[in-house]
């Protein structure tokens, strides 16, 4: 009530003076157009007795305020417009860069309208140019950098020097930041930013902060909350702040603080959760009540900004979530541990991986996953990995090897990398082989090439990679043994054994010319007899021998004239005519004889075989004793050091005189120095 | 809010308005002796007519 008396009082006394400048106020908004009836009404209130405005009544001065305020901001700028649109021909027409005194003025006065429309006085300047120049290059910095502070503060630190006149008058000056430098400043955000970092970017920017006295110190202190004050509250509010109405003032308090909040909170969340910060911080707010009114709606606004997000984007809300454990906001009674989880499972099984995403992908993972638990967290990373390994296997397996090998285990890996394999494979053999030496060689590439080389199952694989030079390679350089090669090719044979003998033949024949065929040769011949042992019984040995091999003597005398034969391969077919029963060996010595050519490779036959089959043949009538001659000198020929025993079986068919016989030992006496195979002689 | 407050924030407003003005003018001034100092007869005539449309205008 004493205010308002005294108030009374003074107009009173300045009631001419009053009435002047009423006058010349309406005139000057009639200047901007503002409607009459309008202003009659508020001239009215102006002439009337009550001071105090109704902020529940019809009138609405500061409406007319922002009005005004909003009309001459409005018609500045269109002027400045106008200014700008006469001073930029001038260069483009009139070519002044061959005058420089006149482009350096035009120059000038662009900078100067540049300066009036950022609001310096350009008459009566506020600041020193350095210090206005530090303000243009804190402005800058601060509008490019505005949604990255890590950015911002390198900025700022390597443009020190051109800030340095301006944190020395804000480190002599710390008051004027609030009323000179704030409001230089172009956008809100850029504001907080100053207010916020006010003593880190004077350090970044080489002032000691520590060193500066105490008393500066304080006072920029209390110009930050100052500022955070007026920043929170503008002068509209603050009136409405000033109202004895406390319920309502505390309502428009709490409603404010949101409104702010959440209007930043999908721009710049960082912001927004500063404001909320500052918000909770009592020496801004000191009504406890108000706190936790703000309090209780943040966390019911963000409650419901989760709920709306968790199905189409649930990476925001995990980004959310981070924000604001970042901000040491707490969060249990916005979102509880569990639906967390479910939200980071659910993110991840929506994102397909590529080779566009995968980065960004691990990242994420790497930041979220802690919101699982363990086994979610590795099943997770398990499909990305399966997801990844469609095209991007390689990649991911160099990139975090040693890290996920040691979450997920060799095993995981190696399932992982067979499958892939397997895939190449299907491709053909040479992209499974070069898929094998494109491995990591921390995923033991060389166990594994060597491992799906040897398991490799199917022939037309195997033989390519037989003919390839790489495969060639990693033989002659020990990589991959020859010998467990072959064994996996005869394990392979004797597969298609049981499956079809035309398929092991072709196999057979098309085996490179350098590969071991002998050693095939023997295993086929091995497994013929052993099939023969174990799988027939003994009455019906004989038909059934015969019918199994009714299709298999090609390869078998194949085998045996091959150029490739020796006597370990003699011996094992010639354990096949021994063991092979009558009527096998009938059929497989017509098969020999009928051959002309192959006659004479009977001379590799064992001794035992050799009589056995002498036997047989004479019994059957099936040679005449020239041929039989032949056979003999064949043996001779082939095994001069068993001439006894050739003279022995071939006596009734082979007329031997004895001066032939002599002369044959004479023969072989002669080559006794000489290298003779006495091999085999069983 | 009384009613002088609510004058003088009014007021506050028209003085900066009227600050703005002369500065203005200055400026205008200043393009005004540029454009004299323009040799080119055809760019000078074109100036002075922008000039000419720009004090029309404000």
């Amino acid at each position: 009530m004493k205010n308002k008396e005294s108030l009374k009082k003074l107009e009173v006394v300045d009631s001419k003076q009053e009435r002047q400048e009423t006058s010349l106020l309406l005139k000057a908004l009639d200047s901007f157009g503002v409607s009459s009836k309008r202003w009659e009404r508020e001239l009215d209130f102006l002439e009337s007795d009550d001071t105090d405005t109704d902020l529940d009544g019809d009138l609405d001065l500061e409406g007319l305020i922002d009005d005004v305020g909003k009309r001459v901001e409005e018609k500045k700028k269109d002027e400045i417009k106008k200014l700008k649109k006469t001073i930029l021909p001038i260069e483009v027409d009139g070519n002044l860069s061959n005058i420089s005194e006149l482009s350096k003025e035009r120059a000038d006065i662009i900078e100067d309208i540049q300066k009036v429309e950022e609001g310096f006085d350009i008459e009566n300047p506020e600041f020193s140019i350095e210090v206005q120049q530090s303000i243009e290059v804190l402005n800058h910095l601060c509008s490019e950098n505005i949604h990255d502070r890590q950015k911002l503060y390198d900025a700022i630190y390597h443009s020190n020097q051109d800030l340095v006149p301006l944190l020395k008058y804000m480190e002599k000056n710390p008051k004027e930041l609030i009323t000179k430098v704030l409001p230089k400043i172009k956008n809100l955000e850029s504001r907080l930013i100053l207010i916020n970092e006010y003593s880190v970017i004077l350090t970044l920017a080489g002032v000691d902060v520590i060193a500066l006295n105490e008393d500066v110190m304080t006072q920029a202190k209390y110009s930050n909350d100052d500022i955070k004050d007026n920043l929170l509250y503008e002068k509209r509010e603050k009136d409405l702040l000033n109202s004895k109405n406390e319920k309502k003032k505390n309502a428009f308090i709490v409603e404010d603080c949101l409104d702010r909040i959440m209007g930043k909170i999908d721009t710049n969340i960082e912001w927004a959760l500063s404001i909320y910060s500052a918000s909770l911080d009592e020496s801004v707010i000191g009504d406890g009540k108000i706190r936790l009114e703000i309090k209780k709606g943040f966390e019911n606004k963000i409650r419901e900004i989760i709920n709306g997000l968790k199905d189409v984007q649930p990476f925001e809300v995990l980004k959310l979530y981070s924000l604001l454990q970042k901000n040491e906001i707490n969060t249990d009674s916005i979102i509880g541990v569990r639906d967390l989880g479910y939200v980071t499972e659910d993110a991840f099984s929506k994102t397909t991986v590529n080779s566009e995403n995968y980065q960004e992908i691990f990242l994420k993972f790497n930041e979220y996953s802690v919101f699982l638990e363990k086994y979610r967290s590795r099943m997770i990373l398990e499909n990305i990995l399966i997801e990844l390994s469609g095209d991007n296997l390689l990649l991911a397996l160099s990139l975090h090897d040693r890290e996920y090998k040691k979450t997920l285990g060799r095993d995981f890996f190696r399932e992982i990398i067979q499958k892939r394999f397997n895939d190449e494979l299907a491709k053909s053999p040479l992209d499974a082989l070069k898929f094998c030496e494109e491995l990591p060689d921390s995923t033991d590439s060389l166990e594994y090439h060597y491992s799906m080389i040897l398991g490799l199952k199917d022939k037309k694989s195997i033989l390519s990679l037989l003919k390839s030079n790489k495969l060639k390679d990693r033989i002659e350089k020990n990589i991959i043994r020859r010998y467990d090669l072959e064994h996996s090719i005869l394990s392979l044979f004797v597969e298609g054994l049981e499956s079809g003998v035309k398929s092991v033949v072709d196999f057979y024949r098309e085996l490179p010319d350098d590969f071991n065929k002998v050693v095939i040769s023997q295993k086929i011949v091995s497994h013929f007899w052993l099939s023969l042992d174990s799988n027939l019984p003994e009455k019906e040995k004989g038909i059934k021998t015969k019918e199994y091999f009714a299709d298999k003597l090609d390869i078998l005398a194949e085998m045996m004239w091959s150029k490739d034969s020796d006597n370990n391969m003699v011996w094992q077919i010639s354990n096949a005519f021994t063991n092979g029963g009558g009527v096998v060996q009938l059929d497989m010595i017509k098969d020999i004889v009928k051959r002309d050519n192959r006659l004479t490779t009977l001379a590799k036959l064992n001794l035992g075989s050799l009589k056995m089959m002498y036997d047989r043949i004479v019994a059957e009538d099936l040679l005449s004793d020239d041929e039989f001659k032949k056979i003999y000198n064949a043996c001779l020929k082939h095994r001069p050091q068993d001439i006894l025993f050739f003279r022995e079986i071939f006596k009734d068919k082979v007329d031997i005189s004895d001066d032939d016989y002599a002369a044959s030992l004479a023969e072989l006496y002669k080559n006794q120095d000489e290298k003779i195979f006495f091999g085999n002689s069983h | 809010m009384n009613k002088i407050e609510i004058k003088n924030e009014i007021l506050e407003v028209m003085r900066s308005y009227g600050k703005f003005q002369k500065t203005k003018e200055k400026l205008i001034k200043r393009i005004n002796n540029l454009c004299i100092n323009i040799e080119n007869e055809k760019v000078r005539m074109k100036i002075e007519k922008i000039r000419k449309d720009l004090m029309e205008n404000i």
